[in-house]
Parts: C-alpha cells; sequence; structure tokens
C-alpha cells in the first residue's frame, strides 16, 4: 500500500504553496535590481571616459601645436605659457559645449612636460555625478582620469608615435 | 516530497510549470530587449562622439570645418555595424579657421530606432524630447586649428 502521508503533513504541504514563489521574488528582485545600476553605472563611467578621452587628446594636440623652435633636427615649443593656454582653452571649450558630460564642475587639468619641451602630457581630472550608486558605495570619492600625450613633430613627418599624437602641419 | 503526493494530484499540477514559465517569460524577453537596446545605446553613443571629435580634427587640419567636417562625420559613422543614418551636423565655431576663430566645434546627431517597447518614455522621463519617432543621439567635438606658422 502506497504511503499517502498523514492528514498533518498533507495541510502542512497546503500551507507551504507559494512560499517558494515569494522567496524567490524577494531573492532575485534586489539581484537584478542591483544587476541593473551597476551596468548603467558601469556604462556611463564607460563613456564618460570615452568622452574625456577625445577632449584631452584635442588638448594635447592644440598645445603642441604652438610655434615651435628647431634645435638643430629636434623641434620644440617655443613657449610652454602659450602652449597651456591653449590646452587650458580647450578644455574649457569642451566643457563649455558639453563635450564631456555627467561630470561634477571640479575638473583638474594636469600638464606635463618632456624633458625638451618637444613632448606634452595632458591628464584630466573629474568626479561622476549622478551615478546610481553614490550614496550607497562611495562612489564619489573615486577621481577619475583620462591622458592623452601630444609630440612635436619634425616639418613633413606625419607618423604618429604609437603611444600618443603627432601636430602634423607645423612649418 | 514529490513521492508523497498521488498521481492525482500529479495530475492536477500538470501543466503549471508551463503556466508559470508563460507569466515570467514577457518578462525576461522584456529584459532581455532592455539589455539589447540598452548595449547598443551605449556602443553608439561612444561612435557619435569618436565621430564628432575625428570630423572636428579634419576640419582643423583642413583649415575649417565647413564642407570637410561633415563628411568626415558621415564616414566615421558609417563604420557603425548597421550603419545608423547621420541626422545633423552643426558647425559651432571654427567654419573658416582664423586667427579669432581657431577652435573648430560641431555637433553630429545620429538617429536609431529603438526595440525595447516603452523604453523610449523611459528615457524621456525627464525631459520634454517627444515620444514618437527614432531616438537621437547627440554629441560635441572640438579640435584647434592648425594654422601654419612661418
Amino acid at each position: 500500500m502506497r504511503y499517502r502521508g498523514s492528514r498533518g503533513s498533507r495541510l502542512r504541504l497546503k500551507s507551504n504553496k507559494g512560499v517558494a514563489f515569494i522567496w524567490f521574488t524577494l531573492m532575485t528582485l534586489p539581484i537584478i535590481l542591483f544587476f541593473c545600476a551597476l551596468t548603467i553605472d558601469a556604462g556611463r563611467i564607460y563613456m564618460t571616459n570615452r568622452q574625456a578621452g577625445n577632449l584631452v587628446e584635442s588638448a594635447a594636440l592644440a598645445g603642441v601645436q604652438s610655434d615651435v623652435v628647431d634645435l638643430g633636427g629636434k623641434f620644440s615649443v617655443t613657449s610652454r605659457f602659450e602652449a597651456e593656454q591653449r590646452i587650458n582653452q580647450m578644455i574649457t571649450t569642451g566643457l563649455d559645449s558639453n563635450a564631456l558630460t555627467g561630470v561634477k564642475p571640479n575638473v583638474i587639468t594636469e600638464i606635463f612636460w618632456g624633458i625638451n619641451d618637444d613632448m606634452v602630457r595632458v591628464t584630466l581630472q573629474y568626479e561622476m555625478s549622478g551615478l546610481v550608486f553614490d550614496r550607497l558605495w562611495g562612489y564619489q570619492d573615486l577621481n577619475y582620469s583620462a591622458k592623452a600625450v601630444g609630440y612635436v613633430c619634425a616639418p613633413g613627418d606625419e607618423s604618429v608615435p604609437s603611444n600618443g599624437y603627432c601636430s602634423r602641419t607645423i612649418q | 516530497m514529490s513521492r508523497y503526493i498521488n498521481a492525482r494530484k500529479r495530475r492536477k499540477y500538470k501543466g503549471v510549470q508551463f503556466i508559470e514559465f508563460s507569466l515570467i517569460l514577457p518578462i525576461m524577453l522584456y529584459l532581455m530587449l532592455l539589455s539589447i537596446d540598452m548595449g547598443r545605446l551605449v556602443f553608439l553613443s561612444g561612435i557619435v562622439h569618436d565621430a564628432a571629435f575625428y570630423s572636428a580634427r579634419q576640419g582643423a587640419i583642413q583649415g575649417g570645418a565647413l564642407g570637410v567636417s561633415e563628411d568626415a562625420f558621415s564616414q566615421a559613422v558609417s563604420r557603425f555595424p548597421g550603419s545608423p543614418t547621420p541626422s545633423g551636423f552643426t558647425i559651432q565655431s571654427g567654419a573658416v579657421c582664423s586667427r579669432g576663430d581657431n577652435i573648430v566645434r560641431v555637433t553630429g546627431e545620429v538617429e536609431t530606432t529603438l526595440i525595447t517597447p516603452g523604453l523610449r518614455s523611459l528615457l524621456n522621463a525627464s525631459s520634454t524630447i517627444s515620444n514618437e519617432g527614432p531616438w537621437r543621439l547627440k554629441a560635441t567635438g572640438i579640435g584647434y586649428c592648425e594654422i601654419s606658422r612661418q
């Protein structure tokens, strides 16, 4: 004879009906929402970094397009001051025209020159605003940065160094 | 536990899984479409930004954004799989490079169709953009005019 279970166990089974579904929903929904928020944040961070990369690249190129001086086959910018003015002008124009979106206004620009003033490295430091996990994870304390290197190239030399960008029409 | 359930009860619950699955299927499909669309938007947005900067750079090299940049923008965008349609291009400054106007600033726009129902209104929640028609992505690019100096 097949065991059909006591009356008590049948009642317990009946009373537990649907509980698994509620548990499943309660457990999975926050996880799904967590990953949705994470994906949106990651996408925004990636996009902003890409925009910042483009902006800083333009700024570095503008820097090495200053007037140049020929030092026996090697070329360098005549005036660092003028070059840095251009770099800052490009960054400001980019920020004003929304070429970089979703960042807080406290953007920091760092400029580093090579020994012979023939290379400039521009670093843009920024903080993201409006991330989903801003308050939860302390993302607002994180600094993001993008950097680009610009070289003063010899006239006619259009070969772009692998680790940077080259100003092309300096004469 | 299931071995204690008799055949009659098993018959009673037959097909429940199918009904539950059919309930969850639309949600799963919606999430799938949503992730596809969001991925496309992020990717396309990157392409539009790169294209805007590329066209500004081309304009800066050629001595002005007029004529050069729009072609450069269309070319850059056409590299994207599915070839999205450039729907607008504006030169904000540096149409012709000069001492007083030495920054080429252009804005390019691309339109794409969203496949997820309702995503458009979700994305437009805080804006006044119409919920009809394709989705438009806009990006601004800048470049410094390469004016030759003697």
